[in-house]
């Protein structure tokens, strides 16, 4: 009897399989997921999600919930994820510098260092990086034709922008990181919350059509 | 200005920081979910199992010691999970005597009709969950037929039986297919 011979590297399928593997992985969960999860983990700042791991793992699963099918709060999603990561963004920049500069107030009043010059170059090139692509996303937005609600909104968060980097020339020496890292913080938000506005809307999209066209075997597609 | 790096990312999460816990669902969700949605085989357990299984990983991050890639800890818990799922729903492998003929079972699927993603997901989707779950982890999620039957509890000969069935059903599938 012969032995069976496990499929080799010769196999076709499974060649084919490991050449197009990133399209087998193309499939998105509905945003309402991470929506769900996000309700299930406590509020950040208080008990690290590992210390509550074992209540929150018994969160109940999306088909235990009433389906929303990635729909919430009309045109509240950057109102729900942006300004909060927006403020504290901002709080700590702000609270950083106020601490810092306070120290330096109460040394000799000359930084102990003398100031990185490339700070603001670095600053710019992320706000450019940043800039190209939230503009991007934001044209993917208007292309699915976005309701007056949200296009206020994304109006203001774009608007937001020089607010976060006006105090870049009071920078104490020494804070470059932390403000670049703050600054990129606040724009990954952004990012964050366009990308979850994008989702919904493709999502919208996509459902539409099977509304009315059921699959042949009404189920669902990949 | 850099991406976050996947140490920033998971000592983020370990303090529990909202961007550094969705940057981390955002990284992996969509591999994730590929993998929920071939092992449970419609997408409302598969998101069901994604959301349990991000639980998880948030929840357990402090047991991650970098032995592994994050992605290949977070994928153990992803199959776990699924697999914890699929026995909830009574998956059971029959022990198989069967003797196949590698020589029958590896009637290769043919390249040039049979060679589309959607076409063989579609065709997966529709195995039988002891073939889907064999078929997923050997072709898909690297397991070879030993880790397989420590997984699934089974002997490594049914693991090879099953994975042989699933090949020759999705061959069937896809030939069947009409388009």
């Amino acid at each position: 009897m012969k032995p069976i011979q496990p499929p080799h590297e010769q196999d076709p399928l499974k060649v084919f399989i490991d050449a197009n593997r990133g399209a087998f992985d193309s499939a998105e969960p509905r945003p309402s997921v991470w929506e769900a999860l996000e309700r299930s983990m406590p509020a950040e700042g208080s008990q690290p999600f590992s210390q509550a791991g074992a209540q929150l793992s018994r969160s109940p699963g999306l088909s235990s919930q009433k389906r929303a099918g990635g729909q919430s709060k009309k045109g509240g999603i950057i109102r729900q994820l942006y300004p909060f990561w927006r403020k504290a963004a901002v709080a700590c920049m702000l609270l950083t510098i106020g601490v810092l500069g306070g120290l330096l107030l109460a040394g000799d009043g000359k930084p102990a260092v003398a100031e990185q010059p490339s700070t603001e170059t670095r600053a710019l090139e992320l706000e450019q990086y940043y800039k190209r692509e939230i503009d991007r996303r934001l044209a993917m937005v208007a292309s699915y034709k976005p309701e007056p609600e949200l296009r206020r909104e994304l109006s203001d968060m774009a608007q937001s922008d020089y607010r976060v980097m006006q105090p870049l020339d009071e920078i104490p020496p020494g804070n470059e990181r932390v403000v670049l890292e703050t600054i990129a913080q606040e724009y990954q938000a952004k990012l964050h919350a366009l990308e979850r506005v994008i989702d919904r809307l493709r999502e919208a999209e996509r459902d539409q059509p099977k509304l009315n066209q059921p699959g042949p075997r009404g189920r669902e597609e990949l | 200005m850099t991406q976050l790096s996947e140490q920033e990312i998971v000592n983020g999460c370990r303090q529990g920081q909202r961007v550094a816990q969705y940057e981390l669902y955002r990284r992996y969700n969509r591999a994730m979910f590929g993998t929920c949605l071939r092992m449970c085989g419609n997408r409302e357990d598969a998101e069901d199992v994604l959301q349990g299984s991000f639980a998880d990983v948030y929840g357990k991050l402090d047991y991650f010691r970098g032995d592994s890639t994050i992605g290949a800890w977070i994928k153990r818990i992803v199959i776990n999970n699924c697999l914890n799922h699929l026995k909830r729903r009574r998956l059971r492998f029959t022990e198989l005597k069967d003797e196949f003929s590698p020589a029958q079972e590896d009637k290769v699927i043919e390249p040039d009709r049979s060679m589309d993603v959607a076409r063989i997901q579609e065709a997966v989707k529709r195995l039988p969950d002891g073939y889907r779950t064999v078929l997923s982890l050997y072709l898909f999620e690297g397991f070879d037929h030993a880790e397989i039957a420590k997984v699934l509890n089974i002997s490594e000969q049914t693991s090879k039986s099953q994975y042989s069935r699933a090949r020759k059903r999705l061959r069937e599938e896809l030939t069947q297919e009409t388009f």
